[in-house]
Order: C-alpha cells, then sequence, then structure tokens
C-alpha cells in the first residue's frame, strides 16, 4: 500500500447541508493524464514547465467548428490564424485539415509558404505589410486584406508597376452593438470610408476586388453581433453588385469566438457564458442567407477562428517551487510557470488543477509565477488544495496565443509536445538553450 | 441595300432550284442536284420544261412572301419539276407548250402550300401529291389540246442524245444499252432513270451513282426495296417489265428511302418494315392501274404516297414512346445524318426531350429517401425525392436531435429549380413534434410552381411562415422560395421534391430527370446529366465558374479570331462569327474554311452538337477539345462522352460505316475531359483543361489525341495537341 501523503493542517469553516449561491462545497478536479499519458511521466522526460498539445483535441475541435458551418451554408472555408499559434506542426495538422491560412506579416508569410501553402490559399491581414511583401503577395496570387487608404495607394502603385492584378478585399470595421467598438482595423462602414475604399478599388484597373473582410473583435460573447456584422458586409456586397455588376467571392467574417476562459471580473466561468460553434454559424449563416445577395452568387463564408480552435487543446504542465505564508496571513503558492510562459494570465483567470489526487480541503491561495518580478502572478485567489513542493500542476486550455506571444525573460522557453492520433509523445519545439541563445548575440571587440 | 437584297434573293432561286432536283429523293445535296439537273436534259426539251417549272415556282413563291428557308430546301420546287419534266416529254416542242407548263407549274406550287398546310396539322409531309394533281391534269387536258401536239420522243432516245452530248454521249449510252444487263440490274436502273421520265439505263446508272454519293444508306435501301418488290412479283406471278413503261418502278425505292431512311431513323427495324411493306406498295400499285386505266391515267407515285402517308400517320399514333422503329425528329435531308444525330440527341441532347429541371438546394444535400422509397414514395407518388442534410458522419443533427432546429436541413434556405410561375402554396401548417407526423396536411406547408405545360413541381414540409413568394409570382431558377421545415407527414425536417403533371398539391409524379448535378464520393466529384439521384447519395447543383462561363458564352454577332500553329509555325488564321440559323441553333462558322460548328449552352453546361467543314481547321480542333464542358471547376472530375463517328473518321472509312451503320457501329469515338489545374480557387485567372478523343474499330482502341485546354479572361485562350496548337488573336479590349 502507497503511504499516505502528507497534508499540511488547514482551518476551514464546516460547509454542510443546503447549498449556498455558489453551490455545494468546491471539489478539485484532479487531471493526472493528458490524452492518457500521465503527467508525471511527461515532466520527468520533457522537464518541468512544458507545454502539451493533442492532436486528437486540434482535430476534433476543427471538425465541429467546420461542421457547424458547413452543414448551415453551401460554401465554407476556414483559414488557420497563425498569430495564435504558428508552431508548423500545428500549421500542418490544420491545412491537412482543409484550412488556408491568413498571415499578419511578412514573416507569416514566409511561414505559410514554407509550410507548404500555395499563395493562392493565403489571406494577407494586418496593418503591417511593406512593399516587399506586397510584391510576393501579389505575384503569388494571395489575397490581399486592406487596413488603411496608405496600403490601398502602395497596392495600386505596386499592381501598376507591376502590370499584375492583385486581388484584394478591404476590412470593414462597424457598430455591431458591442463593446468596445475595434474602429483601429480597415475601413468604416457607418461614416462611409468602407463605401470609398470600395469605389476606389473597383475603379483601379489592377486590383480585384475579391472579398470583404470585418472581425468585430475579440473574445466576442454575443453571437448575435456576428449576424450584424454579416449583415452589413451583405449590404456592401449587394451594393457593388448593383453599382459594378461584380459579384463578392467570398465573404471574411474574421475570429473572436470566444473560448471557455474566464475572464478576468466575469461573474460566471466561461463554460456557461461562452456561444457555441452553433450559436455562431446559425447567426452568420442566417444573415448571409437572407441578405439579398442573390442564392446562385452566394459568396463564400470564411473563417479566421484562433482562439476558439485551438485554446483547449493545450495544456502547461508544471511543478510546485514552494509554498508560503503571506503577512495577510494569506496562502500563496509558487510554481515554476510564470506569466512568461502565460501570457494570457494577463485577461483570463486561467483553471489550475493538481496532476495528483488530494484530499478535498482547500485553502484561499495566492498563486505566484518563478520571475523576480512583482507582477508574475498566475491567480490572485483560487481555492486551492494542499499541495507540496514537487507536486505537479496542469493548466488546461492555453493552446491560444500563449506559444506566439511568449516572453524569453529570466528563463529560457520549455519543449513544446504533440501528442499525435497514435498517443505518441512528439517534440515540436525544442527548448531553448544558452548556446543558442549566445548564437544571436555578438559582443563588439572591444569587449571581448 | 437593294443589290444586297438582291444578291441575297438570287442566291436563294439558285440553291433553291438546284436542291428542287435533289429534293426529289428528299436530298439537299448540291452536287447530287446537279447530277440529276444534268440527267433531265438528257431530253433536252423536257429538261428545259423542268427546268422552267422549278424557276417560275421558286420565283413565284419568293415574291408571294413564301417561307425562304422551304424555298431555299426546294420543297416547294419539287414537284413543278417532275410536272415540267413530264409536260415537256409530252408534247412537242413549242411556246404554247412553255406556256402550259407555266401554268402546270404554279398549279403544282398552290397545291403544295395547300397540301403543306392541310397536312402540317398532322405533321405529315406533302411528298409528290401535287405532282400528281399536276400532272394528271395535264394529261387528261391534253387529249384536248390540239395545238400542242404529243410527242413520240422518248422513243427515239439516240437521236436526243446525240443532240445533247454528241457522239460521245451515244457511244456511252449504246455501249451501256447494249450490254447484256441481268434483268434485275436493267429494270433497276430503268426504274430509276424512270423518276426523271428517262426510260434509259445510263439516266439510272448517273441516278444511283447520285444515290450512293449523298448517302450510301439510301443506296442500300434502293436496292433491297427494289429487290423485294422484284422478287415479290416473281413470287406472285406477276412481270415487272409489263408494267416497266409506265414508270412505276420508282415507287418501290421511294417507299424504300422514305420510311427507310428519310422519315423514319434507319437501323434494323426500319429495314425491316421497308421488307415488309414493300410488297403493299405492289399490291397498290397493281389495283390502283387498274382503277385508273378507264381514264387512261398513269399512277405514277401514287402507290409511294398512299403508303409512306398512311404509314407515317399510323406511326404518330403510338401512345407510347417508340424506342426501336423511332420518327427523325430533326430533319437533316440525309439518313447517315439523322442517324447519327438521333444517336447523339438520345445521349446528349436531352434537352430537345426535358425541360431542365435543377436540384431546389443551395450545397450538398443527401437523398434520404428516392425514387421508389421503402416509406412514402410508392405507387402514383414514386418519383419522389427526399432531401436532407448530414455531417461527415453521417448524422443529420445535432445535440439530442428532439428538436426541429437540431437540424441540419432545417431553416435551409430551398430555391426554385428551374424558371416558372408559382401556382399553388400552402402555409400556415405548424411544425411536428420530431417522430410526430400530421397526417390531416399530409403534404404540409407545400408550393407548386408551373415550368411548362403539364410540367410541374412540388416543394413539401416547409416551414410556417417561410415563404419568400407569393401565388402568381414569376419565379427565375435559384430564386429563394422558402425554408425547409417539418410539416406534414414529416417525422423529422427534410425537403420533400417531386415532378408533376397537374398543377393540384400531391398530384401524381411523373418519370423526369435532374438535368445536370454532382455527386460526391469520399471527396470525389461525379458529373451526372438527365439522370436521377439514388439513395444515400451526396448531390448538389454545379456551381459555375465565372471565368469558364465567360469563355464559353459565346453569343450570336460575337467575332472570335485564332491562330492555327503546326510545330510553332503559323499556318492559318481564321476568323470566326457566331451565328444561328432558322432553328435557333447557334453556330460558329469559320470565314477561310467555310467550317460550322454547331454548339449548345445550357447555362451551366456546353455542348458541341455537330461540326461540318474542314477538317485541318481551327475550328476542328476548337469543336473536338470543347466537345462537352460543365461550366464549374471541379478538381480532378472526369466525364466521358461519345462523339458521332463521322467527327473524326476518315471519308473512305466513313464510306464503309454509312453502309453498316444502321445495324452496327463499327468506328467509336469517345471523348473523355478531366478538369486538371485552376491557378485560384476564389478568383481564378486560369484554368487548365485535358480532354482526349479515342477512336475504336471493333472496341480495339487504334487512335488517341490529347487536348491541353486553357482558359483565362480572354476565353479560350489555347488548345494544344501533338504539334499543333491553336491561339486566340482577339486583343484584350480595355
Amino acid at each position: 500500500m502507497e503511504k499516505l501523503k502528507y497534508e499540511r493542517p488547514v482551518i476551514n469553516k464546516i460547509k454542510a447541508g443546503v447549498p449556498d449561491k455558489f453551490g455545494m462545497s468546491t471539489k478539485i478536479k484532479t487531471i493526472s493524464k493528458i490524452e492518457g499519458i500521465p503527467v508525471k511521466d511527461i515532466i520527468k522526460e520533457y522537464g518541468s514547465p512544458v507545454f502539451v498539445l493533442s492532436e486528437n483535441k486540434i482535430r476534433e475541435t476543427y471538425n465541429e467548428a467546420y461542421r457547424a458551418f458547413s452543414t448551415r451554408y453551401p460554401k465554407v472555408q476556414f483559414s488557420w490564424s497563425y498569430k495564435t499559434n504558428y508552431l508548423d506542426a500545428v500549421c500542418k495538422i490544420y491545412h491537412s485539415e482543409g484550412s488556408w491560412a491568413e498571415v499578419v506579416s511578412g514573416f507569416e508569410y514566409d511561414k505559410a509558404i514554407d509550410n507548404g501553402v500555395d499563395g493562392s490559399k493565403i489571406l494577407f491581414n494586418g496593418p503591417d505589410k511593406s512593399d516587399k511583401d506586397l510584391i510576393k503577395a501579389i505575384e503569388k496570387k494571395s489575397f490581399i486584406h486592406i487596413d488603411h487608404f496608405d496600403e490601398l495607394y502602395s497596392i495600386i502603385r505596386i499592381a501598376d508597376n507591376l502590370k499584375q492584378k492583385a486581388k484584394v478585399a478591404i476590412r470593414v470595421n462597424m457598430d455591431t452593438g458591442i463593446y468596445p467598438q475595434w474602429d483601429r482595423f480597415g475601413f468604416n462602414y457607418e461614416n462611409g470610408e468602407a463605401w470609398n475604399a470600395l469605389n476606389r478599388i473597383m475603379l483601379s484597373n489592377n486590383l480585384e476586388l475579391v472579398g470583404l473582410h470585418t472581425h468585430i473583435g475579440t473574445y466576442i460573447l454575443s453571437a448575435n453581433a456576428y449576424g450584424i456584422a454579416a449583415t452589413k458586409l451583405a449590404e456592401l456586397a449587394v451594393r457593388v453588385h448593383r453599382k459594378f455588376n461584380h459579384h463578392i467571392k467570398y465573404i471574411d467574417m474574421g475570429g473572436g469566438f470566444a473560448s471557455n476562459n474566464t475572464l478576468k471580473g466575469a461573474y460566471l466561468p466561461g463554460k456557461d457564458t461562452c456561444p457555441s460553434f452553433d450559436d455562431y454559424a446559425e447567426s452568420i449563416t442566417s444573415a448571409l442567407i437572407n441578405s439579398e445577395i442573390e442564392p446562385d452568387h452566394l459568396p463564400t463564408l470564411f473563417l479566421e477562428t484562433g482562439r476558439a480552435m485551438i485554446d483547449e487543446a493545450g495544456y502547461i504542465l508544471g511543478t510546485v517551487l514552494a509554498n508560503k505564508r503571506l503577512t495577510s496571513a494569506r496562502r500563496s503558492t509558487i510554481v515554476d510557470i510564470g506569466i512568461n510562459l502565460l501570457f494570457t494570465s494577463f485577461w483570463y483567470d486561467h483553471e489550475i488543477y493538481p496532476a495528483q489526487e488530494s484530499s478535498q480541503q482547500t485553502e484561499d491561495t495566492t498563486i505566484y509565477g518563478p520571475l523576480c518580478m512583482n507582477i508574475d502572478m498566475l491567480r490572485e485567489a483560487i481555492q486551492f488544495p494542499l499541495l507540496q513542493k514537487g507536486d505537479h500542476i496542469v493548466i488546461p486550455r492555453i493552446g491560444a496565443y500563449n506559444m506566439t506571444q511568449w516572453m524569453q525573460f529570466i528563463t529560457l522557453r520549455p519543449n513544446i509536445l504533440l501528442i499525435d492520433t497514435n498517443k505518441n509523445i512528439q517534440i515540436i519545439r525544442k527548448k531553448e538553450s544558452n548556446d543558442l541563445f549566445k548564437s544571436l548575440e555578438i559582443v563588439p571587440e572591444h569587449l571581448k | 441595300m437593294t443589290s444586297f437584297m438582291n444578291k441575297n434573293k438570287l442566291n436563294i432561286i439558285l440553291t433553291g432550284s438546284i436542291n428542287s432536283y435533289s429534293q426529289v429523293f428528299f436530298s439537299d445535296n448540291k452536287l447530287f442536284g446537279g447530277i440529276l439537273l444534268v440527267v433531265s436534259f438528257f431530253d433536252i426539251w423536257a429538261g428545259l420544261s423542268g427546268l422552267v417549272a422549278v424557276l417560275a415556282t421558286i420565283i413565284t413563291a419568293l415574291m408571294l412572301g413564301f417561307s425562304e428557308f422551304n424555298i431555299n430546301k426546294g420543297t416547294y420546287g419539287f414537284n413543278s419539276l417532275l410536272v415540267g419534266l413530264g409536260t415537256g416529254l409530252s408534247f412537242s416542242p413549242g411556246i404554247e407548250s412553255l406556256i402550259i407548263v407555266l401554268f402546270a407549274s404554279i398549279i403544282t406550287l398552290i397545291i403544295s402550300i395547300t397540301l403543306e398546310g392541310f397536312f402540317a396539322k398532322y405533321y405529315l409531309p406533302f411528298l409528290s401529291i401535287p405532282f400528281l394533281f399536276g400532272m394528271w391534269m395535264v394529261v387528261m387536258a391534253s387529249r384536248d389540246l390540239t395545238a400542242l401536239g404529243i410527242s413520240e420522243r422518248g422513243i427515239y432516245t439516240a437521236n436526243e442524245l446525240y443532240q445533247f452530248g454528241g457522239k460521245a454521249l451515244i457511244d456511252i449510252y449504246q455501249w451501256v444499252d447494249y450490254t447484256e444487263w441481268p434483268l434485275i440490274i436493267s429494270t433497276y436502273f430503268l426504274s430509276l432513270g424512270a423518276i426523271f421520265f428517262q426510260y434509259n439505263i445510263l439516266a439510272g446508272i448517273l441516278i444511283a451513282l447520285g444515290i450512293l454519293f449523298y448517302s450510301r444508306i439510301s443506296f442500300l435501301l434502293s436496292v433491297i426495296g427494289f429487290v423485294t418488290a422484284f422478287l415479290f412479283y416473281d413470287f406472285i406471278g406477276a412481270d415487272i417489265t409489263q408494267y416497266g413503261y409506265s414508270y412505276i418502278g420508282f415507287n418501290f425505292i421511294l417507299t424504300a428511302i422514305a420510311l427507310g431512311g428519310h422519315f423514319l431513323v434507319p437501323n434494323k427495324y426500319s429495314f425491316l418494315w421497308v421488307i415488309l411493306l414493300l410488297p403493299i406498295v405492289v399490291l397498290f400499285t397493281l389495283s390502283l392501274s387498274k382503277l385508273l386505266l378507264p381514264y387512261q391515267l398513269s399512277v405514277f407515285s401514287l402507290p409511294f404516297n398512299i403508303v409512306v402517308l398512311l404509314f407515317l400517320y399510323f406511326l404518330k399514333l403510338r401512345v407510347k414512346r417508340p424506342n426501336k422503329l423511332k420518327e427523325v425528329v430533326t430533319q437533316l435531308n440525309n439518313p447517315e445524318k439523322n442517324l447519327y444525330f438521333q444517336e447523339q440527341a438520345e445521349k446528349r441532347f436531352r434537352w430537345l426531350e426535358y425541360f431542365p429541371i435543377s436540384l431546389p438546394f443551395l450545397g450538398k444535400w443527401i437523398v434520404s429517401q428516392a425514387e421508389n422509397g421503402e416509406f412514402t414514395h410508392q405507387g402514383e407518388w414514386k418519383y419522389a425525392w427526399d432531401f436532407v442534410i448530414a455531417d461527415k458522419e453521417g448524422k443529420q443533427f445535432t445535440k439530442t436531435g428532439d428538436y426541429p432546429e437540431d437540424y441540419f436541413c432545417y431553416n435551409k434556405i430551398v430555391i426554385a429549380p428551374s424558371d416558372g410561375t408559382v401556382v399553388d402554396i400552402i402555409d400556415g401548417i405548424e411544425d411536428n413534434i420530431i417522430g410526430d407526423v400530421n397526417l390531416v396536411h399530409n403534404w404540409g406547408n407545400s408550393i407548386v410552381i408551373k415550368h411548362a405545360e403539364y410540367l410541374y413541381t412540388q416543394l413539401s414540409h416547409l416551414k410556417k411562415g417561410s415563404f419568400k413568394i407569393k401565388k402568381g409570382d414569376l419565379i427565375k431558377k435559384g430564386d429563394a422560395l422558402a425554408h425547409c421545415g417539418n410539416s406534414g407527414r414529416s417525422p423529422y425536417p427534410h425537403l420533400h421534391f417531386q415532378i408533376q403533371a397537374t398543377p393540384f398539391i400531391g398530384s401524381k409524379t411523373i418519370d423526369y430527370p435532374i438535368n445536370h448535378f454532382i455527386k460526391y464520393d469520399k471527396n470525389k466529384h461525379k458529373f451526372n446529366s438527365y439522370s436521377k439521384p439514388l439513395l444515400n447519395e451526396e448531390v448538389s447543383n454545379i456551381e459555375t465558374s465565372d471565368l469558364l462561363k465567360n469563355a464559353l458564352n459565346l453569343i450570336p454577332g460575337q467575332k472570335l479570331k485564332y491562330q492555327l500553329l503546326q510545330e510553332d509555325k503559323d499556318i492559318m488564321t481564321e476568323e470566326w462569327e457566331v451565328k444561328t440559323d432558322y432553328y435557333n441553333n447557334t453556330y460558329i462558322f469559320c470565314q477561310q474554311t467555310n467550317s460550322f460548328a454547331y454548339l449548345y449552352n445550357e447555362g451551366n453546361v456546353h455542348y458541341f452538337k455537330s461540326f461540318t467543314g474542314n477538317k485541318n481547321s481551327a475550328l476542328y480542333y476548337y469543336y473536338i477539345a470543347l466537345y462537352y464542358i460543365p461550366l464549374g471547376f471541379y478538381k480532378s472530375m472526369e466525364l466521358v462522352d461519345k462523339f458521332p463517328p463521322n467527327a473524326a473518321i476518315g471519308k473512305i472509312k466513313m464510306i464503309f460505316q454509312d453502309f453498316i451503320a444502321p445495324f452496327y457501329q463499327a468506328f467509336k469515338v469517345n471523348y473523355t475531359l478531366k478538369f486538371t489545374e485552376i491557378d485560384n480557387e476564389l478568383a481564378p485567372e486560369k484554368i487548365e483543361l485535358k480532354s482526349q478523343m479515342d477512336q475504336y474499330f471493333f472496341n480495339k482502341k487504334v487512335k488517341s489525341a490529347d487536348f491541353n485546354i486553357r482558359i483565362d479572361k480572354d476565353g479560350v485562350s489555347e488548345i494544344n495537341t501533338n504539334n499543333i496548337s491553336i491561339k486566340i488573336l482577339n486583343n484584350v479590349s480595355n
């Protein structure tokens, strides 16, 4: 018989009888295995902290999202938002499922090409596209989503010089009844800027207007807002057709679908409040189908969902470094996962679970990261079991943005693993080493 | 302007005249007409009378404003020609005789037009009945026409031939005439000559060669018809030569050609009927001669007219669609052409028979109950389909499937399957709870659309209050009608679609195909034409690609310019114009090579129908390569089709093929099309297709050619095969 685990003594108010407004007393879930592989084995082999992605979950989520839209609308195309997670292995999983690539910089564009994506299956977004990037995109027949007039003029100039047709769309921002209204990207719908841009495109010789794009915000909890956005884009498409007899080939609704994480300050957990893919799909496709666009010229519906696609498939595994009592008598636990790796902890209250069974006793705890920086705090207050140094923890639902927005700060970046469909562990990004770090630096002669 | 009109009219008079000669044998072949013209001049006076009759008829008809098309085809001229020939032969040359010919031809024209109007109601031709009336009138009157003098020509043929062709012709004539021909052959030639009132073997041989030239099948029929009659005479103990002088042998030949290959599609059944009917023609000939004897009138072509008209009318009254003994629908004036066209029409030109009906939805749906379905598609309602939407795993709903909203197809838009008028709508019936059916309002919310006479479609189980149209609205194909629902006898949401002949909700269904659709099988696309979706098949309409549609949208008046290159050397530049003919057929005409390529565009599919002209022209390669193109790009999709054998087989081989054509097709030419490349799926600038022509001789592949087709914003910009390529030369207009 295994020796019982020591837990430090704790004084808790007894909560028995009828549940209060928070329900029954907290039961702590344990995540001891990921895709059937024990957390402690993974950490033993690949170190702590370590990122783990599940290929099964990625494919499952993609298919769930694709099904939600494709069963509602005849022409649907997903485009993988590179910035959400541009690890080559991850991108290739999406491409193998049929996703195109959505990129927002020359760096991401080259990455997509390297991943074997045909230039004609890349949507090029974002406010920063250099002349060099634009030339490449025009020549490879990618779809350029124009963000501002200065970019529009650049494209007109470059396309004229190249004597090639640039395939373009414009990004439109609009009031969809949500706050905040993102107006820093694209052309505004209400004040006529978008219509102005469309006219300029239609009247220029070397630009082919192919699509309309919007991205109304991020982590949008109202599916209805997407319906409003789709209606407005459809109106623009109809206006373009009426004036120029030109059919818009696609409408790109961008992304921004919420994942099941809980935003800081939210009263109810994300799991209970986030709309499902079906909710978003119903709202968007109903708006398009009921618009005045002729049924035999329905545009292809593009979605650039990133967060909601991959968040669920990512985990970070870590280890408890120490326990500490603060002066306020609050308990704190220090773990080896810092905000340098978990950038999203700035806006989410991430769920943190122990990786081994514990008693049901919990204590109000603050969880800090390992950095020697005051801001390195993962959770300010969480009912957490009584873990000891060396115990493992699992933070689920961190697949989006963390592996692209992470910082090399104080420590080096750890391994990223992929559990493939055959339950084999593959390293898809090696942990960084001092040598690699040094190789980029140049010490001037006089300091050597 | 006036000079143009005159030139045009002169042209009609010339072609109309020459066609009047060949039309006697149901042909519009000008060379054959020319041979017959020459033969008619074996008796110069008769030939002249014939020509005068034809010209008088055609000019009168043209001035009075009768159909230029019919005049051009010789339809009005040939009866007068025969009357003219007969009259010219009966009377001594002279101005009086010519005047009689003139009047006789005009009355023949009047009779022709009148009979045309009368017979047209029965879809029957007037054949040579006008000639019979005209000729009998002249013959009966001739006994009183003392000023004219009965001619004795026709007896001293050599004298007349000498006048026409000199010593050389006499030598040929004598060699032919003094040769010992077997009785059956000499009678055959004499009978042929007799059609043009020429009772000599040389005329018969020339006509026979002319027939052989214009149609092998007609020649074969003329022989079969004659031999059958000849043997029957022998069998019943009558003497065919005894009646020879009264020019009746041609009745058998004309009947055989008319029924065996002209008005009916030549095949073994038409040949069999020729053999069955000819003894009847013989009996008619014998009996009618007796009937007319008191009036001293010859039967001329009366037996032929009676039997052909009777039999054609008899066939018209059939109730079931004929599939063995088939009437020619589009008359091409040549049995081979009729046969090859008919074979094509049955397989390829289904729009001739069916009004195009497409699928009534957007995107891919699955057939959950097909025709003769196990649940409700039975009895009088067996020709119907139920459609649903399913995901990759074949599931039709999400969540628990306890509510209509859980079903993927629920609330999806339903579109008009074709142009039409809304004749009935039922609305206001609530959706059922899943698993329940509403047997009171069996069809639920429904719509019936009228597309043509006796052609309606019905869509049922729609969502209450979702109708976007109202009763009486004119709708176009693809218009949004309503949303899919779960009303009526519908345990779970689905779309019921049926085609019917009457405008009522719940009418009995009819057996009718869907025009073009794509079938999906594990990401493979299969193109289907005029067939039916089957149970559990995933299907969608063709989504057209603007680039393809634009490239093959050939509008009358449009001009194209192509360059033909061989091993990169410029061979020829061709200028084409898209035109339409009297039947509203669109065709491309190439000026340089005098070639024609007939085409048809159904909106989502392009076909070439036929080609005539120079087979070394760019237009020919264009025709072969783009024979059959669905106008939507589906990568790797392949389709096959068949060319008519004369599209690719050489002339000599075709003579052999023509002879056996009614019974067997020795040469087969197949077409394969593959969609190879598209440079950009959403906004393509370049599409590449690959087509292939394979020739088979008795099922063995003997020849094959590949065509790489490039389509861009200029249209079909390039076609490459072996060392030949054609390139578009149109300047891009900005």
